[in-house]
């Protein structure tokens, strides 16, 4: 038939063309190593007419990765052509990209990514890849830890699902039981592990020398043993591999090159980020109310205005105070500009041309750090629950959406019983320990819409969005159930607690106000009626 | 008013190497017939002997980029109503507003898939030819 004949002529086209690649990349290379040492204006913009040629073909005839690795360097190179002076920095950074697409070309064809790609994506990853060969209550309960810091969660039984898996998920941690230590494939967990530098984590039974070196040998990062608590090990993992809540990452780029401005947008997408692009100033305050980025990058330069007096402006903001700004501009303007950035604090510069890894490095960066700040600012140190301004601050919120989508809402107040008793009894950390215990069941028995907040010394605040005051009933009924029958000990000590609970719902109560004031009268009703009850 | 049958392109690209390709994928898999050029000077000198049904231009040229290229081509009679498709790597929707007002009446991103073009091409010839008899009955 003729498309058939037809494709498979375009296949053979194909081939015959990638045959000859190597020496064409060859050429490229014998062009490049002959301007390096003197560059001008003119022999860049050869190098770019021809890198540009190739782009094209190359992607034209279908070898995506290779495409992409032309097109850093094309625009990489387009930057370039109007500066009047070359340093080191740019030879280096070209002799970079031209070593990537090499790399490229010279890997075997089933491979689909190469390298830089696989670094973006494990960058933004946000899976954890749990090696156990059976599923537990801990593993649950690190799903549930882990799905409260915005991390996705898999479990996997042999490695050689999981190398199946890494096919095409790509994780941002692996945590793996005792077991696979004696796994004969466990060189292909370490090799991935060290090839491009995951946090490797392992729970063993007893920490014996042995059993340390075995897991050390195999490349293991951090050892945990066997009954460590799921939010142990779950903030281990948020410190390595980054925070950013159940937010996600949210760029908005201005820049008045529209072609770098795309370019970047581009890079962050392919990069799993949620990017816009604007080149109009007058647009940047409108935009940033729709949508709501987390992370801006100025342009340093823009028509009537720089990157800095726009920052001041958006900062007037109470809501961007502390937004995290990159900013963008040649190397000249930085040098001049330093002092002024250390007094901005908390700002970054990259300097152009812009390597596609290092504005992805410099974002991943940001975001990190904002959301640890944020998860500071906004959380009890203890319980990791939301603190007393930030769980009445999320109150607010809610009420307003409720009001917006004409929905109901509930909310909880929850008072340990006989608390007092508990630190007079058996002391100060055991009162801790039972305080972050009953946060983490709130926390992993409630649905990801719902929110948990530390109110008091022993007072919880749970807000339920989109929920009636029976639904949310029902849900303090399991929470209620499950905190008495928890069986605390700690050597030979032995105890259960339990708890009293109001509730209130919107918009039976109209403001935060009226429905904490319900609240906390159904709790002291409760606590009157003879505790470990709830009223309404 | 029924939609003219599209029979001939004036392709112009300045790599050979994507001449190659298009040619097997608008020839033999759409059964066009292709008059290929390099630059913009030479697609000027056969346009009016060819009489094309459709301009296909790449925007990235080197000397006569693509939208010089077809306001010269429709500065020639017998040419002047002739529509054309832009191949660009860029396509923001300023640039593609821009083009529409030089009478494009199709972008196509670069790379393109062969496998697919001749098909793009003729469901832009079809949305163009509905659009303008939509037009007329009105």
């Amino acid at each position: 038939m003729k498309k058939e004949t037809a494709i498979q002529k375009i296949n053979q086209l194909k081939e015959a063309y990638f045959k000859q690649l190597p020496h064409k990349i060859h050429q490229l290379q014998k062009q490049w190593r002959e301007i390096s040492p003197h560059l001008t204006p003119s022999n860049l913009q050869a190098l770019h007419r021809t890198v540009h040629s190739l782009a094209g073909t190359i992607g034209t005839y279908g070898h995506l990765t290779l495409y992409k690795g032309f097109r850093d360097l094309e625009i990489y190179l387009s930057q370039l052509i109007d500066y009047r002076h070359y340093n080191a920095t740019h030879q280096s950074e070209i002799a970079h990209l031209i070593e990537q697409i090499k790399a490229i070309d010279q890997k075997p064809a089933q491979l689909e990514e190469h390298s830089v790609e696989i670094f973006y994506k494990i960058l933004m990853s946000r899976l954890i890849i749990y090696l156990t060969p059976k599923s537990s209550s801990f593993s649950r309960q690190l799903k549930d830890a882990l799905q409260q810091f915005g991390f996705s969660y898999c479990a996997i039984k042999t490695i050689e699902n999981f190398q199946q898996k890494i096919k095409t998920h790509l994780p941002a941690a692996i945590i793996m039981d005792e077991s696979f230590l004696d796994d004969p494939m466990l060189e292909q967990v370490s090799q991935f592990k060290k090839n491009y530098k995951i946090p490797l984590f392992c729970i063993i039974k007893q920490q014996d020398l042995p059993t340390q070196l075995r897991a050390i040998r195999a490349e293991v990062s951090s050892l945990f043993e066997t009954g460590v608590e799921p939010h142990t090990l779950v903030s281990r993992i948020v410190e390595l591999c980054g925070a950013t809540s159940k937010e996600g990452c949210r760029v908005l780029i201005l820049d008045d090159s529209e072609m770098l401005g795309e370019y970047y947008a581009l890079i962050l997408k392919e990069a799993g980020m949620d990017t816009r692009y604007i080149s109009d100033p007058h647009l940047l305050m409108t935009q940033i109310q729709e949508f709501n980025p987390n992370i801006l990058v100025f342009d340093l330069y823009l028509p009537g205005c720089t990157g800095f007096e726009l920052a001041t402006l958006v900062r007037q903001n109470d809501q961007y105070m502390s937004i995290p700004i990159i900013f963008v501009s040649t190397e000249d303007d930085r040098y001049k500009q330093l002092a002024i950035l250390n007094a901005c604090g908390g700002d970054d510069f990259l300097t152009k041309p812009v390597l596609p890894q290092n504005l992805i490095a410099a974002i991943k960066s940001r975001a990190q750090r904002a959301a640890l700040v944020n998860a500071h600012l906004m959380h009890d140190p203890l319980t990791k629950l939301l603190n007393h301004t930030h769980i009445l601050n999320q109150l607010q919120t809610e009420l307003r959406r409720a009001d917006r989508e004409n929905n109901m809402l509930t909310i909880a107040m929850i008072d340990l019983d006989f608390f007092k008793q508990i630190n007079d009894q058996y002391g100060h950390p055991m009162g801790d320990a039972v305080l972050k215990k009953v946060a983490h069941i709130l926390t992993s028995r409630v649905r990801q819409t719902d929110f948990v907040g530390r109110y008091g010394g022993e007072e919880f605040m749970l807000i339920f969005p989109n929920t009636k005051l029976q639904e949310g009933l029902y849900l303090c009924h399991t929470l209620r159930e499950q905190i008495e029958a928890h069986l605390f000990h700690k050597d030979s000590i032995q105890f259960r607690i339990t708890v009293s609970i109001g509730l209130a719902d919107y918009p039976h109560y109209l403001t935060a106000h009226e429905l904490i004031a319900a609240a906390d009268k159904f709790l002291y009703s409760a606590k009157t009626a003879g505790r470990n009850t709830i009223k309404y | 008013m029924t939609i003219p049958i599209l029979k001939k392109i004036l392709y112009v690209e300045d790599e050979p190497d994507i001449h190659l390709i298009a040619q097997i994928a608008l020839e033999e898999m759409g059964g066009l017939n292709v008059q290929f050029c390099l630059t913009g000077k030479e697609a000027l000198d056969v346009a009016e002997k060819f009489k094309p049904d459709l301009f296909l231009l790449d925007v990235m040229l080197p000397d006569m980029d693509g939208p010089a290229t077809l306001n010269a081509l429709h500065q020639i009679p017998s040419l002047s109503h002739i529509p054309a498709i832009f191949l660009t790597a860029r396509v923001q929707d300023k640039e593609v507003a821009e083009y529409k007002k030089l009478g494009i009446i199709s972008v196509i991103k670069k790379p393109f898939d062969p496998i697919t073009l001749a098909q793009t091409i003729q469901t832009a010839w079809s949305n163009y030819y509905e659009e303008r008899n939509g037009h007329s009955e009105n």
